[in-house]
């Protein structure tokens, strides 16, 4: 679960990134968050990932509150929420492999348990002949299904994902949205931040709308909030 | 938790490898710093040796004029009371007498034995100062005395300058315990820039910083490692030429400090690098803002 009350973020430059925001996310529940350029969208999803600190309120996720936490509690708490980008944040470099192997690492796994849970999600997401390629040979939409495949290693609780379609064409961003359906449908927690209404439509979900930080629209409230 | 050694050990490996050729510059540099504390502390090592054998505070030197004889002077010195050891060095005795304490110099054995003074030698465990001082004056006034020379005034001299050197090598071995540090830090951050964008992703997906910081202080440490030994072989090399060449059938002597020594200036050694590393890992963490820059 998420819960935000009277949520306020201020840059350093004095900008207002989100102004009283309060909201519920139940367990399990996929959720757009739409809105123009500049409404607050990334900023919102950065406080899920303990990314960014607000200026006020509290952010809670899973019920712990992101505001009272050091940094090794930070980093354990974001082993339970995986994170997707438009621009995929992989290491152009490297192999397919390597960046999978990269979230598992971090629990010291034997190299031969490492690879045995990345091989079964790459044959599980039908990217397996991928596994030894280089990242920047890839393109866009195997790309993005690496980067999903990254955030989804974890079995994570929340998965926030900030434009994940925003560069792939209409067939790749449906494999994309299929790969994240099917986790909300085990339970976990999905917010999408998206411009892409063709995608909203043909993969319902709760919708919430922000316009310079403000939370204008949730679906579930059915109307108008908070303006 | 032995999985984790082991990562932490083939990570710091691995990194290592990766920017050895970037780092270079800096094992070189730090080889030559810990080279040179070696050579300096090793000169002065030595000459504290030397100094510490040359001198016995508990000794009374009278040197006797060329045509004194020396039975005259037995009896006036045990007049003194001093209840002291008394040995009458002639030429040959004082030229062989030089020649035990420095074996090495082989020059010594052909000079004359002319140049050698003759002279007593007053040695007592129960002589105070005050006893040398005024067995030292009465002995000046002695006729057929060339001179006396009392131990204690010797080694007061040396010992200032042993204390001259002390505080010499204290302070060398601070400025180059700090600048090791600087030298690992600035090698440990540049690694991490290279790999800024790896650790903003570790970060992302719940890494600890001790996750990210030891396999740098890992690496850090097999650099160290390293210069150390480039620096032990280069300063044994550096002795080793200079005993042979520069100081062949001098009457000095350069030795290394002992391997006790040596293994002791690697663990200081050994702590100043994970210092440094953890410093450096620590520092550019908190420096970065959000894996969105990356």
């Amino acid at each position: 679960m998420i819960e935000l009350y009277k949520v306020e973020v201020v840059y350093d430059d004095g900008y207002k990134g989100l102004t009283e925001i309060d909201l519920h996310i139940e367990r399990g529940e996929l959720v757009y968050v739409t809105g123009n350029s500049g409404a607050g969208k990334s900023t919102l999803l950065r406080l899920l990932y303990a990314d960014l600190m607000p200026s006020r309120g509290i952010v809670k996720v899973e019920g712990q509150n992101l505001g009272n936490m050091n940094h090794k509690s930070v980093a354990f708490m974001r082993r339970n929420v995986g994170v997707i980008f438009q621009d995929y944040k992989l290491l152009e470099d490297a192999t397919v492999y390597d960046n999978l192997a990269l979230p598992l690492e971090i629990y010291y796994m034997k190299k031969s348990v490492i690879r045995d849970k990345v091989y079964n999600l790459l044959k599980m997401l039908d990217i397996f002949q991928h596994r030894d390629s280089v990242v920047q040979k890839l393109s866009g939409g195997e790309k993005q299904r690496v980067a999903v495949a990254r955030a989804l290693l974890n079995e994570p609780f929340v998965m926030v994902a900030d434009e994940p379609t925003g560069s792939l064409d209409a067939k790749n961003a449906d494999k994309v949205m299929d790969m994240l359906l099917h986790k909300s449908a085990k339970g976990t927690t999905i917010l999408i931040a998206t411009h892409d209404q063709r995608i909203i439509k043909e993969f319902p979900g709760r919708v919430i709308q922000l316009d310079r930080g403000k939370l204008i629209y949730d679906s579930k409230a059915k109307g108008k909030v908070n303006v | 938790m032995s999985d984790q050694y082991m990562y932490i050990l083939s990570k710091g490996i691995k990194i290592f490898i990766g920017g050895f050729r970037q780092n270079l510059a800096s094992i070189i540099t730090l080889a030559t710093l810990i080279f040179m504390y070696l050579a300096v502390f090793s000169v002065n090592f030595s000459v504290a040796k030397a100094v510490g054998s040359a001198t016995d505070s508990r000794t009374l030197r009278v040197f006797i004029a060329e045509d004194s004889e020396p039975e005259k002077f037995k009896d006036t010195m045990i007049e003194l009371g001093l209840n002291s050891d008394i040995r009458f060095y002639d030429r040959a005795d004082a030229k062989q007498r030089v020649i035990d304490r420095a074996p090495d110099s082989k020059n010594l054995e052909e000079l004359p034995e002319d140049l050698f003074p003759r002279f007593f030698e007053l040695t007592s465990d129960n002589l105070t100062d005050i006893a040398l001082a005024d067995a030292a004056a009465k002995m000046e006034q002695t006729d057929g005395v060339k001179s006396v020379e009392s131990g204690k005034k010797q080694n007061e001299k040396m010992q200032k300058i042993k204390r001259v050197s002390y505080v010499f090598v204290t302070l060398l071995t601070v400025l180059t315990g700090i600048s090791s540090c600087f030298i690992i830090f600035n090698t440990i951050r540049l690694s991490l820039y290279r790999h800024h964008r790896a650790i903003m992703l570790y970060t992302l997906v719940g890494a600890t910083r001790f996750f990210i910081t030891m396999p740098y202080v890992a690496a850090s440490k097999i650099e160290a490692t390293l210069a150390f030994i480039l620096a032990y072989l280069m300063n044994k090399f550096f002795i080793s030429f200079l005993t042979a060449k520069l100081l062949a059938g001098s009457f000095f002597t350069l030795v290394t400090p002992g391997p006790w020594f040596s293994l002791f200036l690697y663990i200081v050694l050994m702590f100043i690098t994970a210092f440094s590393a953890i410093f450096s890992v620590v520092t550019f963490l908190m420096g970065q803002k959000s894996v969105n820059e990356v």
